[in-house]
């Protein structure tokens, strides 16, 4: 991440910096952005189907290029395969 | 009330509920009331595989070589997923079919059981690659007390449902007087209410969630802690195909029990779930403690490199917690971090390959190129 990127870690939080375009299929995902980051995230499939990268979402907008299969509830993103349309702000486990 | 192979009412096919409308009739999937099921569909359909492309020519060399302990821990787990996926091959069929009224949910079960005759298959083709006589092994699983009682844990809902739903077919509700089972019991007499049978449903979809996103789990740790160890890769690889179908399948019942304890496909199941909640949350800690149970057995003349008993009962907990949040319930163990971290690396399947010149079994990678690229590595790049 370039030294301008206002993305922190703050203990139990993430901020995710809204990607500059969220519709480009070349927007890196929230857990892209994690991992850039040096945040461990669990994942599996990265496909948005088995729902292990599960993350609540405190604030922020996030969108899906393609639905997600695995289970959402509203207030949870699934990283994997989510791109930040605003600045967003993630609990960690 | 009795099941329609066609059925020729006139109806909204999309505005059924999942279960316990109308027999569904056209197989059509140009349209959903829940797409969800369709892209499970799609999923399962890319994930086709044969267990005959997995090599195990150098399992049988490994197997022959581990010590007696670990055989057995290595066939029992056998034997249990061979028990799971029998069960699991024809129990969502015979459970769920005569119920369902929606389409893409009706092939999503079909396609969902379909897969796993694929995982006993590929038992099959492990039990005789590693063992001149494979027949002892299918025959103990109706015989080895530790498989039976496993057994009767994981069909007891699904019977339980098919018994109710077979009345329920054939006589819709009311008073039935059922044979004794045995010689010393009076024959009962049975009351069948649709809302009965939508409660055994529920708990039934409950237990099927606990086998898939639990109890196979510890079997597949043991696999992938051999694996660890450069031995019974062929077997790993396997595993790591049948765990990426698992994950879809807790997938699918997770939507499923979801999508009714909201009520936004029927009002009434709704309140069955709060109201089994306490029986709910029973079913996934009894799991839990069988599972655990199991582990003490697979372990009772030694453990192995990398994983005991202890450490394999709180990572049933760890991920006991973790799929009763999935289906919006508190976790029942205390929370503690994943104390078996490099089961995800294992599990991760964005790069199950089946081809053998695609990914080949690691050791055979002796002097190859490391091509991993840690992604801080590109964190410099912006676009």
């Amino acid at each position: 991440m370039s030294e301008s990127s206002t993305a922190l870690k703050i203990d139990t939080l993430f901020l995710a910096e809204a990607a500059a375009d969220s519709t480009s299929k070349y927007a890196p995902t929230l857990l892209q952005q994690m991992e850039a980051e040096g945040v461990e995230v669990a994942y599996q499939c990265r496909e948005g189907y088995c729902g292990r990268c599960r993350c609540k979402k405190l604030s922020g907008e996030v969108t899906y290029q393609s639905p997600p299969i695995a289970w959402v509830n509203p207030d949870e993103v699934l990283p994997c395969c989510c791109v930040a349309k605003t600045d967003v702000v993630i609990e960690l486990t | 009330m009795a099941y329609k192979s066609f059925n020729q009412n006139k109806f909204e096919t999309f505005k059924q509920s999942m279960f316990f409308g109308e027999n569904v009739n056209v197989s059509r999937y140009d349209r959903q009331k829940y797409p969800v099921f369709e892209q499970l569909i799609e999923k399962q359909l890319s994930f086709f595989w044969r267990p005959e492309e997995v090599d195990l020519s150098s399992d049988r060399k490994d197997f022959a070589e581990l010590p007696a302990h670990e055989q057995h821990i290595f066939l029992s787990n056998l034997k249990y997923q061979t028990l799971l996926d029998s069960v699991q091959g024809r129990s969502p069929n015979m459970a769920f079919l005569p119920l369902v009224s929606l389409p893409e949910v009706e092939t999503w079960i079909e396609t969902w059981a379909f897969s796993e005759t694929i995982h006993s298959r590929s038992y099959t083709h492990i039990i005789r690659n590693i063992l001149p006589e494979p027949g002892v092994v299918f025959d103990d699983i109706i015989n080895n007390p530790q498989i039976v009682a496993r057994a009767e844990a994981v069909s007891q809902h699904y019977d339980d449902l098919i018994l109710y739903g077979q009345l329920y077919a054939a006589g819709g509700e009311g008073s039935y007087q059922l044979p004794a089972q045995n010689l010393s019991e009076q024959s009962a007499e049975t009351e069948v209410t649709l809302s009965d049978l939508k409660r055994k449903l529920y708990l039934t979809l409950v237990s099927v969630n606990v086998l898939e996103a639990i109890r196979f789990y510890v079997s597949f740790a043991c696999s992938f802690a051999f694996a660890e160890r450069a031995t019974m890769e062929g077997n790993a690889k396997i595993i790591k195909l049948i765990a990426r179908d698992e994950a879809l399948h807790l997938t699918g019942t997770q939507h499923m029990l979801n999508l009714l304890a909201s009520g936004q496909d029927d009002p009434e199941m709704a309140e069955i779930a709060k109201e089994l909640q306490p029986q709910v949350i029973e079913i996934f800690k009894q799991a839990a403690e069988q599972e655990k149970e199991w582990a003490e057995y697979l372990f009772k003349d030694g453990s192995m490199i990398g994983l005991n008993a202890d450490i394999l009962g709180q990572y049933v907990e760890f991920i006991t917690n973790e799929r009763l949040q999935a289906v919006g319930l508190s976790p029942c163990f205390p929370n503690r971090q994943n104390p078996l971290p490099w089961m995800d690396s294992w599990l991760v399947s964005d790069n199950v390959q089946v081809a053998p010149q695609e990914a080949e079994i690691s050791s055979y990678l002796v002097g190859a190129i490391d091509s991993d690229v840690d992604t801080n590595a590109l964190a410099g790049f912006e676009l």
